[in-house]
């Protein structure tokens, strides 16, 4: 779908879609197969086969509390969940954000939150946080601009949830991360969402997080990689590309394309900063280009 | 150009916290108007200098006061010296007692005095805090490393906020009236580009030994989105 845009829409065939396609599918499966071994990957897709109990894309779970305990429950299977500090050093989070993830991106400079079932090594749900100076200098301004202190914000990003998690796992993981963040004196949690993309609105706004922040231009970059001979476009996000400066080729959003501004959302946990939100942003929206 | 008040009666530490204050500090200007008063004899020309004085200040000073003496009502004054937090020393009356008795400046050491002194502080500083609605921290620290520690906090929030009212001040924002309940509900591009991706994806399959399929990976894909 992202690639896609890159297109002038009056120009996407049946052929440019099924290219597109076979290209993306490239990319995926070069990840995956030269980066994650055999047993990785089973295990960690395991959801997508009908028959593990804990995980499973058919019959999935729902995460309740039993006494003081998080269990995922359903159709008599009980599993205890752990909700926990992810090792940030932990392989599987460059496998995440390196290889799974459809955004190749950077480590997290912040905390990294995981449920696991009890004994697991792997997370099966996990979310990065990151806060102050880690936030993008445009959402900082934004923050501002709403009476929130940056550097007592932080933004989540969903990073990953395996095949077949539990249904409800989204808002318990973000109330766990506001109860966190809340007893450590922080004042907002803020996520960004593409409404292009969203399917329903209950994607962008699970968790509370349902007020808008701000909203940017949406366009996507794509590089070129080269995967069995054929010349492949791979997204890059604009930090990597800052990042490691790179200067080469790339393909970017057709200006014909019309993409919904990526939207920032948030949440205020507890008002410490006592500044006032600028009067003019009653009924709009700040918008970056 | 704004200002913390280091308020309590005298003999409580006030100078003394604020100087050694300044040593982790050096940027940050104090000033007390007794010294002023010491310095111009009159009161008068004292005030007049009081005023130069804190004209030429941009960033933060630290003022040691008296609450309990002077006039009733300080809020003009406060607020025209851009008050932004008030730090009362309270101390034990035996603290305060033996510092006065060590003072070769000759306080009083009556301990009815003291006590009603310190109460007058406290209720005057109450009142002001919550006229101007800046933040009263009050100290009963003996020891003198806490207190500065917390004088250090103080600051550290009030400078804080000082500075993202100005960067709140500066900003040049575009404000736009985008209606998202229009944009969940109106994308037929998307639509129709997902409807023609499915199929061609279902024919997909990863040859490993987990058979990820790659529509179950797409459906991954949209959970993290």
């Amino acid at each position: 779908m992202f690639y896609l845009t890159t297109f002038d829409p009056g120009s996407i065939t049946q052929q440019v879609i099924s290219d597109a396609v076979d290209e993306q599918y490239l990319i995926v499966q070069d990840r995956l197969l030269n980066a994650v071994s055999s047993d990785e990957l089973a295990y960690i897709f395991r959801g997508l086969k009908k028959f593990y109990p804990d995980l499973n894309s058919t019959y999935r779970l729902k995460l309740i509390w039993k006494n003081t305990k998080l269990v995922a429950v359903g159709e008599g299977r009980e599993f205890e969940v752990e909700f926990k500090k992810v090792e940030t050093e932990d392989k599987i989070i460059t496998l995440f954000t390196e290889v799974l993830h459809y955004v190749h991106q950077e480590r997290s400079q912040g905390d990294i939150f995981g449920f696991y079932f009890k004994g697991d090594r792997y997370p099966w749900a996990v979310e990065t946080c990151e806060s102050g100076q880690f936030i993008r200098p445009y959402k900082q301004d934004a923050l501002i601009a709403h009476g929130i202190d940056p550097e007592r914000a932080v933004e989540i990003t969903r990073l990953y949830a395996l095949p077949g998690s539990p249904l409800n796992f989204v808002s318990v993981m973000d109330s766990f991360i506001r109860k966190y963040y809340k007893a450590n004196g922080m004042e907002a949690l803020l996520t960004c969402t593409m409404p292009s993309y969203s399917k329903s609105r209950s994607t962008t706004t699970s968790g509370g997080l349902d007020k808008v922040l701000c909203a940017k231009q949406l366009k996507h970059s794509f590089i070129p990689k080269e995967i069995k001979g054929r010349q492949c476009w791979m997204m890059a996000t604009k930090r990597w590309l800052e990042e490691n400066q790179y200067q080469g080729e790339m393909r970017h959003t057709h200006r014909f394309f019309t993409l919904f501004p990526k939207v920032d959302v948030f949440t205020t946990i507890q008002h410490r900063t006592t500044l006032n939100p600028l009067p003019g942003l009653n009924g709009n929206v700040i918008f970056f280009k | 150009m704004y200002t913390i008040k280091i308020v309590g009666i005298s003999g409580v530490g006030k100078t003394t916290l604020a100087k050694l204050f300044l040593h982790k500090r050096p940027d940050i200007a104090r000033m007390s108007f007794g010294e002023f008063l010491y310095e111009y004899n009159d009161e008068e020309s004292a005030r007049e200098e009081w005023g130069k004085f804190l004209s030429r200040q941009e960033n933060l000073v630290l003022i040691e006061e008296h609450l309990e003496i002077g006039e009733d009502n300080l809020t003009d004054v406060y607020m025209r010296e851009n008050t932004k937090a008030i730090f009362l020393i309270e101390p034990s009356l035996e603290t305060v007692v033996r510092r006065r008795e060590r003072d070769i400046r000759q306080r009083s050491s009556d301990e009815q005095q003291i006590v009603e002194d310190m109460q007058k502080s406290r209720r005057r500083a109450v009142i002001l805090a919550k006229k101007l609605n800046i933040p009263l921290v009050i100290t009963k620290d003996e020891d003198i490393e806490r207190s500065i520690e917390r004088l250090s906090q103080v600051i550290d929030r009030v400078e804080r906020k000082e500075y993202l009212l100005k960067r709140q001040q500066s900003l040049n924002l575009e404000l736009t009236d985008l209606n998202l309940s229009k944009l969940w509900n109106s994308h037929w591009l998307m639509n129709s580009l997902r409807q023609a991706i499915t199929p061609l994806v279902e024919q997909k399959s990863l040859v490993n030994p987990a058979s990820v399929s790659i529509r179950k990976t797409l459906s991954i894909r949209r959970c993290s989105i």
